[in-house]
């Protein structure tokens, strides 16, 4: 049979753009790319981002540098997912709910050529040993059907591939994880504030627990690595690097569409997958909205399809298509990191906003007997003053409004405040629930008639009871740096406050029982032996640590199994 | 005293900023008081004038801000008017408050001139995304 490519990748972020790559290296494959988006991924389309985010009124906005695309009026994202379930059913113009959820789910993400990763803040911790097994080690969750040790070769070449920067001696045993090669470059230099920080409280313990205060390996350059230059501090890795010392995916994207053989079509909205005549997934259905005709239904085919639309669009597309869901599995086990954040003032000035966003973390408080009955927690110590908890603008208001502080004295006012301003967050694991779910809303978008997501979501008291340690243990920390804290209280009014780490996670999860799980450790339907999925949606566990270098560590794995596959035949292969 | 003219004194009197006493015709300084001026005479049009009104009343008194402050109408909007004006020099951009949204929490917007907001210098600090420094300049004190 005749096909039009050899592999067809919907999605073109890290995920999508990573096995691309990877697959392009291991063998001369026809492979097309998928992207709803429509943007560019050069240089000029970097600069025209950061006019646009200086266009827009709020700068610290994920979306700000994105909003004039007209990708964004025909491919809808989830632009207000930040907040709560009455303000985001008032305000979000995409995200649907059932009445039976209990709570938004605020992870929101972008539909971009380069993914989500314009607008990440670049930290690349590794999951733990304990993270792959949480349900044998601890009785909560599940495991995974991979062990760290079997990732971890793959760890070191992600690493490589995003251009991780850390600290060897720091992370070498972190609860067992043992790292077999160094970082292909070294950390990020403390911050001036990381050190003040530091000379207070690393070596103290804190609720049983001695803190280490370490710099937070980064896909940042700390030296010119792969083509791109070392950072030189903007303090906007969220939403745009403006120099691209931060990796993102069109890194991978520029690397492979140079290859004859790979191409990228934007404009795409997958709309399924479908089988061909002999009964294997083998055809791509979607729109071309820059075409006149723009719900035409265009097919391509392919003997080996990757999904890797991110743990939303790509449920969603299995969902439309009614296939690899024979475990009633699809978009189900929707996880996120449930973060919050306490702010402070520090008794001297710090002087935020002067280098990445956080440059140093306390990992200590992620794993330990507790995970039988809560999560662990990741702590961050924030740059960027106090973050999503406040702006130097609200500051200026609040001096304003309620003290009345105009004049002589303002200035002196506001920079004694602002340089003051400090916050520690911290993001737990919710466990994987498949109550916790994404389906198809009945409601389409506007421009194309396609399914809107549709959630049922509430976070669960694993993840609740950690936001509660978190506090604790952040109260205990600015009592010993002497910080006077902002306060916020976790539970107002009887509702919890968290803020989403938008890392979605979970809805394809991979394990090695077919009936209860979508994928397999490889990252291939255990229903469709030609159909993959990549990206966090794989996930069976969303552990404490960012996502996004254990999504592509998993990425460059089914990158080879599709190659091995191929090799032997491609769709006729098992 | 014209319309530039009270509109720069009355920025001066509420954000202190000694600058302001001295704007030379034709400087960049100039554009940029300009340009604030038309767009917040844009943005909130009757409100706006009536704080230029009432601060061009005040400007003789011998504390103008005291009697900016102190007067019956500096409430509501005329105030809102008040914080916009310090807004757009710290920060280069305004916001539109209402009833349910005031604050940081009232949308935001740019006006123009981000990399010249007074904030930078006084919390010693470059304009978030502008940054003119090299590698691990953060480690210091500023």
């Amino acid at each position: 049979m005749k096909y039009d490519y050899d592999v067809i990748i919907v999605g073109s972020g890290v995920a999508g753009a990573m096995c691309a790559w990877k697959l392009s290296t291991l063998g001369d494959y026809r492979i097309l790319i998928l992207e709803a988006g429509d943007n560019g991924i050069g240089q000029g389309q970097r600069v025209e981002f950061h006019h646009a985010m200086d266009r827009q009124g709020n700068r610290g906005d994920m979306f700000a540098p994105y909003l004039e695309l007209e990708s964004r009026k025909m491919v809808p994202s989830p632009e207000k997912a930040g907040k709560p379930l009455d303000a985001q059913k008032a305000e979000e113009k995409y995200y649907d709910y059932t009445p039976e959820s209990q709570d938004s789910f605020r992870a929101g993400y972008t539909r971009l050529v380069g993914g989500s990763t314009w607008a990440w803040r670049g930290n690349c911790p590794r999951f733990l040993p304990s993270d792959f097994a949480l349900r044998s080690t601890y009785g909560a969750g599940r495991d995974w059907p991979i062990s760290y040790g079997e990732l971890e070769k793959s760890y070191c070449e992600a690493e490589q591939e995003l251009g991780v920067s850390g600290n060897h001696d720091e992370l070498d045993g972190l609860f067992g994880a043992f790292r077999s090669r160094p970082f292909p470059m070294p950390g990020i230099p403390l911050t001036y504030s990381d050190q003040l920080v530091k000379t207070r409280i690393h070596g103290k313990t804190v609720n049983g627990t001695k803190v280490r205060v370490i710099t937070t390996p980064q896909a940042r350059n700390s030296e010119p690595y792969d083509g791109r230059p070392a950072c030189e501090g903007h303090s906007n890795c969220i939403p745009l690097c403006p120099i691209q010392a931060k990796y993102d995916a069109t890194v991978h994207l520029r690397r492979v569409l140079v290859k004859p053989n790979v191409t990228l079509r934007s404009g795409a909205a997958v709309t399924r997958v479908s089988a061909g005549r002999d009964g294997n997934i083998t055809r791509v259905h979607f729109r071309d909205w820059r075409s006149d005709d723009k719900t035409k239904d265009r097919v391509l085919t392919a003997p080996v399809i990757v999904l890797a639309a991110h743990a939303i669009e790509t449920p969603k597309i299995l969902l439309m298509s009614n296939v690899a869901n024979s475990s009633g599995q699809v978009g189900r086990n929707l996880m996120d990191h449930i973060q919050w954040e306490i702010a402070a003032e520090f008794p001297e000035p710090v002087y935020p906003f002067r280098g990445p966003q956080s440059v140093t973390a306390i990992e200590a408080f992620r794993d330990g007997p507790f995970r039988r009955t809560r999560s662990g927690f990741r702590m961050t110590i924030g740059n960027d003053g106090w973050g999503r908890a406040g702006s130097p603008a609200k500051i200026i208001d609040e001096l304003l409004t309620k003290d009345r502080a105009y004049g002589p004295d303002l200035m002196t006012k506001v920079a004694d405040r602002v340089t003051r301003m400090i916050r520690l967050s911290f993001s737990t694991e919710m466990l994987p629930h498949p109550e916790n779910r994404v389906d198809l809303s009945a409601n389409t978008d506007a421009a194309l008639g396609i399914p809107r997501p549709r959630f049922t979501f509430a976070v669960d008291d694993y993840a609740t009871e950690a936001l509660k340690a978190g506090v604790e243990t952040a109260t205990a920390l600015f009592n010993l740096m002497g910080a006077k804290i902002e306060k916020k209280d976790l539970i107002e009014n009887g509702k919890l406050n968290w803020n989403t780490a938008a890392h979605i996670m979970g809805t394809c999860i991979m394990g090695n029982n077919p009936a209860d799980s979508v994928v397999d450790k490889w990252g291939r339907t255990h229903d469709n032996h030609n159909l993959y999925i990549a990206g966090s949606s794989v996930f069976a566990t969303g552990a404490t640590a960012n996502p996004t270098l254990t999504l592509v560590a998993l990425t460059l794995r089914t990158a080879r199994a599709i190659h091995k596959q191929l090799k032997a035949g491609g769709v006729h292969a098992h | 005293m014209d319309e530039l003219s009270t509109f720069v004194a009355l920025s001066r009197t509420l954000t202190g900023i000694g600058f302001l006493a001295n704007i030379e015709p034709k400087s960049f300084a100039e554009t940029i008081a300009k340009d604030y001026l038309h767009r917040l005479k844009e943005a909130f049009g009757a409100d706006f004038i009536a704080l230029l009104t009432l601060y061009a009343s005040k400007a003789g008194a011998p504390d103008p801000l005291a009697a900016l402050l102190g007067d019956a109408s500096f409430k509501d909007r005329i105030e809102s008017m008040a914080k916009q004006v310090v807004n757009v020099w710290m920060l280069s951009q305004y916001r539109i408050e209402t009833a349910e949204k005031k604050g940081d929490n009232a949308p935001a917007f740019d006006a123009g001139f981000f990399d010249q907001g007074l904030i930078w210098s006084a919390i010693k600090a470059h304009p978030i995304a502008f940054s003119h420094r090299s590698h691990g300049y953060w480690t210091s004190k500023p």
